[in-house]
């Protein structure tokens, strides 16, 4: 059989292919089954910075600090304890947490540094 | 003693602490301020934290506090360990059950936010008169009077009811206590488990219900027993004081913390006393500290325990050598001879008196009523009035009652070494902008870092849009007794947060001599900024001045406009009252706190902040110039000129912050005020107004239709009228044919009471084709100069005779549009989505509207001091508005509906009888001319005005009587008008009688899907999905179909509206209900703050609500039905988008994504096949029936 391995920024793939960002890798077992039909590594989903701003955005306001100052209402919403924001779900989801067992490394791209994963 | 933990916290937590571990079942409904009590166990609750039993306690919010009362008596009936929490109006609808509980001699506490019942007026604000109306219930009644005795006394008190099975009362002060954020020493698991003694669990387990050994309760007894069995219970009450005293000699010797029935401080040998009850015995006992200590032979006897009053307790506590006592009621008997406690003592002397005690002179005075003010100066005058020879035996202190002349004068410059030994800081902000939070965590890191002891009391105002949020700040080495606002002069630390308060209020009246004056602000000369009053009060004050421009840094920090970090940091660098390294950690670790887990980007966007504030804050040289200035007053940017007499001398003050020094004889005895006073007040809260282009507008009216606060308005006026036009005012010619030719059209912004939400720019459907992002109506900054010119436009704009009402289209949006509001400017959200619909009722009826609101927003931003936005037309007419209560507004309005009938009736049956007089064709008219229209309602008043011309001339007694009434014959249009938490729950018993009745009322139900006045707690509204107080994990029900409810009566015109979707539905909707000679209900879809979502996408939420079948529009008219028609009418598309859609653009829902994804996917799931089936339920009815043949009945 011909060998297909081969180098890609620095990752040791078994052959050339590699399903890009899609959200073909938001789920555990679609990620599985690219992997047991050769997928020789995952790109993940693509993260957006738009998203995770606008969340961050809806966050602060409407959930961390949702009073108006008024006497009636402090706020509007009950503590939901901790939970995570976007960039921090992101890291978190199954297919990530997963990863030592998807056994082909997964390209993780971050292309604005200010999102602090 | 245990170790003590110390923890900064409110009233309300530290009791709420107590209860929930003390408890297996809590009933509770909201209601200010007790609201957060109920909220702080659901919370616990939700969080799976467990009782003193292990076990998680089950929070229940009920319908109304009635409910939640009877839940409780359930659950207590049941054998189980409950408590409820509540204030004022609720706690009065609790007193049946009260007597059920007490005469059952029932182990209970229940812990009241003692409030001001609603008389003349409304106060959500402390005071004991809600508490005073329950002493008859044979509740026991016990007063906490600080945040530390209100956690002590929630333990106290469940021990001694469970020993005594009397149940307990356990009251403190509403907002002061209740919110005010102290020290407090914890009280841990080993105290409580020593202070609750199992066996006597078992026992009130026992007493419960139990098919297994049963008794029956609740007999009907006759004459013959019942005053026996009501005797019976007796010995319990007379046990119960030494039970308590036992409860708290026990605590005593766990805790170190001493507390007795009734407690005695100041001079051993005393000759003034006074007797007082919660929180003003903290500032009574640091005044007598301070006049002890000076040598003044006074003291102080706090009442703990009320109910059962114990005489011999009593007696013992107060010095055999007072001479004269004062005893203070926070609360008002009219018509009594003394308040309750001041009787109480007169009695328990009296009968001391008999049996051979000295008789001291005892005098009785109210004071604090709704949250007034109590200050040590107040307490002087008090021992001072004492020591007159004689003195009246009533009085009140803290307001000038130049009527009944009862007030005592006090002493204002007054101050105690306390008071003078505490650090003050005062904050101003808005009450978006996070000063408050900001303040919380203040105090919150000084009390747990340092030894110090600090207190925090936040004061807000009433309106919910540009609200201003006052923090009071004490810091001291000793504990903080001053249960009173920083008094002016004290404040060694001032901080404004937002520049326009400069001009506005007289901000440094608070500062002391050499203290620090803190300003955010832009301007690089910051000191040639400041108005010259505040100069001067700079320099005469020394004080030294800081500023920081905190939006540019935090801007630059990536934060937008969030600027609570900054300015928390200034406040710790200036102030030195913790090292500022350890500051600096506390504050990054609070921040590290909030954001942490949920957004690294945030957190960093923080420290960041955090770090660049110190690069940028800077002292300001205070320059020496001293150009003169007679009045220290700041000056106010209210319409001052032509004011009438009535917003001069009352609504003026009191907006300016000077409403405590209006004297009694300003007020109206009966509580009417004038109405139309919003306009008057000029709050200049927007950043950005809307300006129009009229070149580019067609005119269509949707910018007016959707403005909160009719601040952009549209009349048709002839070109002659605006010859004298200021040039910059902007007008166009009507474009509709449905005006003469000649006729001009404008629209045109209230600059100074816009709130700048841009909805109405969102609402404009016409685009600039050669530029796109030009719209016919764009917002602009505002600057000085669009102010001033806005300003000239709207005064000759207003000035425009209205053009006549019935040459207008009414059934168009564009016609409907040019109908003057009589709703203006009120203190809604920006971007509220209720006011819209208000405001389109009173265009089209507002000259002969009759309004009953409901307790909730609508009350509050339509009839909250100091002005109301309901006002009056050219000639004086406009709507006439009550609020009654809460839970029976229906009703409230019912009768007004009666009232009007019946005295319309009676006023035919006059004209009737005066036929020979008012000759047969006037008479005819006036009694059966139809009044379902404008043109009809006109020529009604036409007819009156002649009638009442004819009455002149006659001299009948009937005559009389007719021209009292004669007004009656003009149909009234009577308008219920609340919330969903009036409708769907505390009022709908009401609600469903009135419609179940055939009577012609249109009720408003402005459905926020939320109890949004409270604080976002669930509703029978809320719906399935959404996360709100008390469904923290999402609700699991469907929300009522209120409409659908009504439409099966079948004679009650029923309709669902949201006008941001279909705007001319909506005005459909309201003429068809006001012209239906039946009940009318209108189901308004009304976007609120609490959805989580920018509400200046208030319309694009309403449009997808519509879209993705969550809210589907229809109108049920039995007008229809009786033509033989269907009498149902879908008018919304089946929906075209997943409701998902719509649920992932609404925190509301996403907030359950973040936190509990999977729960939020089911829900979401099961909110969709409830859609669906609702929608394919309203098709069947909107189609079935068009199948069937027309049977014309």
């Amino acid at each position: 059989m011909i060998d297909l391995a081969t180098d890609y920024v620095g990752l040791k793939l078994k052959n050339p292919l590699v399903p890009s960002a899609s959200p073909l890798s938001r789920d555990l077992d679609m990620a599985r089954r690219l992997e047991d039909a050769g997928a020789a590594a995952i790109v993940m989903y693509s993260l957006f910075e738009e998203d995770v701003r606008a969340e961050d955005a809806m966050t602060e306001r409407f959930l961390l600090h949702s009073g108006l100052g008024h006497a009636e209402a402090d706020g509007f919403v009950p503590d939901q304890g901790e939970f995570k924001g976007m960039a921090e779900r992101y890291l978190v989801q199954p297919v990530l947490s997963a990863g030592y067992r998807v056994e082909r490394p997964i390209v993780d791209v971050r292309p604005d540094p200010s999102i602090h994963l | 003693m245990s170790n003590k933990t110390t923890l900064m916290m409110d009233g309300n937590e530290a009791v709420a602490r107590m209860a929930y571990r003390l408890n297996e079942v809590i009933a509770i409904y909201p209601i200010t301020p007790s609201s957060t009590m109920g909220e702080w166990s659901d919370e616990w609750a939700s969080k799976s934290l467990p009782n003193l039993w292990g076990n998680v306690p089950k929070v229940i919010e009920m319908q109304s506090e009635g409910g939640a009362a009877g839940a409780l008596h359930g659950a207590l009936t049941g054998g189980a360990m409950a408590t409820s929490f509540t204030s004022s109006q609720g706690l009065l609808l609790f007193i049946p059950n009260l007597y059920k509980i007490a005469g059952e001699l029932t182990a209970l506490v229940i812990h009241v936010a003692a409030r001001a019942l609603a008389s003349h007026a409304l106060s959500i604000f402390g005071d004991h008169s809600d508490v005073m109306a329950c002493r008859a219930t044979g509740f026991a009644m016990l007063a906490a009077n600080s945040g530390q005795e209100a956690q002590d006394f929630a333990l106290i008190a469940q021990a001694a009811t469970l020993a005594g099975r009397v149940p307990v009362l356990h009251f403190f002060d509403g907002f002061r206590t209740s919110h005010e954020v102290s020290k407090i020493v914890a009280v841990e698991d080993d105290v409580i488990r020593a202070m609750i003694d199992r066996e006597l669990v078992a026992d009130h387990r026992r007493r419960g219900l139990s098919p297994e050994h049963p008794v029956i309760r609740g007999s009907s007894q006759n004459p013959d027993v019942f005053f026996q069995g009501r005797e019976r219970g007796n010995p319990f009450y007379t046990a119960f004081p030494g039970i308590v005293q036992g409860a708290m000699d026990r605590f005593a010797k766990l805790t170190g913390r001493r507390y007795r029935l009734f407690d005695y401080v100041g001079a051993p040998a005393a000759e003034r006393v006074i007797v007082i009850i919660g929180s003003g015995a903290e500032t009574t006992e640091e005044t007598v500290l301070h006049l002890a200590a000076g040598g003044e032979l006074v003291g102080l006897v706090k009442v703990r325990l009320y109910r059962p009053w114990s005489a011999a307790g009593f007696l013992a506590a107060l010095p055999d050598t007072a001479r004269a006592v004062a005893v203070l009621d926070r609360t008002k008997e009219p018509g009594a001879d003394g308040e309750p406690l001041y009787k109480d003592v007169l009695t328990t002397l009296a009968q001391a008196a008999a049996v051979g005690r000295p008789l001291p002179r005892v005098i009785g005075g109210r004071y604090g009523l709704g949250s007034k003010e109590f200050t040590p100066g107040m307490v002087k005058a008090v021992f001072d009035t004492l020591s007159a020879p004689l003195g009246r035996h009533e009085f009140s202190i803290g307001i000038h009652d130049d009527v009944s002349n009862l007030s005592l004068a006090w002493d204002r410059d007054f101050r105690t070494a306390a008071a003078r030994n505490c650090q003050s800081a005062l904050f101003w902000g808005l009450g978006a902008d996070g000063t408050v939070s900001a303040n919380k965590n203040s105090i919150k890191i000084i009390g747990e870092t340092t030894d110090l002891h600090a207190q925090g009391y936040f004061v807000y105002d009433s309106k919910k849009s540009g609200a201003v949020t006052i923090s009071h700040l004490r810091f001291g080495p000793d504990k903080i007794r001053s249960a009173y606002l920083i008094e002016p002069g004290m404040a060694q630390f001032v901080a404004c947060h937002q520049t326009m308060f400069v001009a506005r209020y007289d901000l440094l009246e608070q500062a002391a001599p050499g203290g620090v004056f803190l300003l955010n602000t832009p301007a690089q000369d910051v000191w040639a900024s400041l108005p010259e009053p505040m100069r001067m009060q700079i320099r005469q004050k020394r004080l030294r001045l800081y500023a920081i421009d905190a939006y540019q840094v935090a801007e630059a920090a990536g934060m937008g406009r969030r600027i609570n970090t900054i300015m928390q940091t200034c406040f710790f660098a200036i102030s030195g009252i913790l090292p500022h390294d350890v500051a600096i950690a506390a504050i990054k670790q609070a921040v590290d706190k909030t954001y942490g887990h949920k957004s690294k980007r945030l957190a960093e966007m923080n420290f960041k902040a955090i770090d660049m504030t110190l690069a940028h804050l800077r002292e300001i040289a205070v320059a020496p110039d001293a150009a003169a200035s007679e009045s220290p007053v700041p000056s106010h940017d209210a319409v001052a000129d032509n004011l009438p007499t009535f917003v001069r001398e009352l609504t003026l003050p009191i907006f300016m912050g000077r409403g405590d020094s209006l004297p009694v004889s300003r007020m109206p005895a009966d509580g009417a005020f004038p109405t139309g006073t919003s306009k008057y007040e000029k709050r200049n809260i927007a950043l950005a107004i809307p300006v129009w282009e009229p070149d580019l507008c067609t005119q269509c009216g949707k910018c007016v239709f959707v403005c909160p606060h009719s601040a952009i308005r549209a009349r048709a006026f002839t070109a002659e009228a605006a010859v004298t036009a200021p040039a910059t005012f902007k007008q166009a010619p009507a474009k509709s044919k449905d005006y003469p030719a000649g006729t001009h059209i404008g629209y045109q912004t209230a600059a100074e009471d816009c709130t700048g939400c841009g909805d109405c720019v969102e609402a404009c459907p016409i685009h600039d084709k050669s530029n796109v992002s030009r719209r016919a109506l764009n917002m602009a900054p505002i600057t000085a100069e669009l102010r001033d010119l806005e300003r000239a436009n709207l005064a000759f704009f207003l000035a425009l005779p209205e053009f006549d009402r019935s040459a207008i289209k009414h059934t168009t949006i564009p016609g409907s549009m040019l109908l003057d509001p009589l709703f203006e400017f009120s203190g809604a959200c920006p971007g509220c989505g209720e006011t819209p619909y208000i405001r389109l009722a009173t265009q089209l009826f507002g000259d002969r509207m009759l309004v009953a609101n409901a307790t909730g927003c609508s009350s509050i931003y339509g009839g909250n001091l100091p002005t109301t936005p309901y006002t009056a037309n050219a000639e004086g007419r406009g709507p006439a508005w009550s609020n009654s209560l809460f839970e029976d507004n229906s009703e409230f309005g019912l009768g007004m509906r009666l009232a009007a009938d019946h005295q319309m009736d009676y006023a035919r049956a006059l004209v009737r009888g005066l036929a020979d007089n008012l000759g047969a064709d006037l008479v005819a008219d006036l009694v059966d001319a139809g009044q379902s229209d404008e043109a009809g309602i006109q020529a009604q008043r036409r007819r009156v005005a002649m009638l009442l011309d004819k009455l002149d001339g006659l001299n009948q007694p009937q005559a009389a009587e007719l021209r009292v009434v004669a007004e009656w014959l003009i149909r009234r249009s009577v308008w219920i008008i609340g919330g969903d938490g009036w409708a769907y729950d505390i009022g709908y018993g009401g609600l469903d009688h009135v419609l179940a009745l055939p009577y012609d009322v249109n009720i408003l139900v402005l459905d926020t899907e939320v109890y949004s006045n409270t604080g976002g707690q669930t509703s029978k509204a809320t719906p399935l999905g959404a996360v709100a107080k008390f469904s923290a994990g999402g609700k699991t029900t469907a929300k009522k179909d209120l409409a659908r409810l009504a439409m099966d009566y079948g004679h009650v015109y029923v309709a669902q509206v949201a006008y941001g979707a279909k705007d001319v539905h909506t005005l459909k909707v309201f003429h068809e209900a006001e012209s239906y000679p039946g009940p009318s209900l209108i189901v308004a879809y009304s976007p609120c703050i609490a959805h989580g979502f920018d509400l200046l996408y208030n319309q694009r939420q309403q449009d997808m609500a519509v879209k993705t079948g969550h809210w589907p529009l229809f109108r049920y008219d039995p007008r229809l039905a009786a033509a033989g028609d269907n009498p149902f009418r879908l008018d919304s598309a089946p929906p075209s988008q997943p409701l998902k859609a719509f649920m992932d653009s609404e925190t509301r829902f996403t907030m359950l994504v973040r936190s509990h994804p999977e729960a939020a996917a089911k829900l979401a799931e099961a909110a969709q096949a409830e859609a669906t089936r609702r929608f394919s339920g309203y098709r069947e009815m909107a189609e079935g029936h068009r199948d069937e043949p027309k049977t014309g009945d």
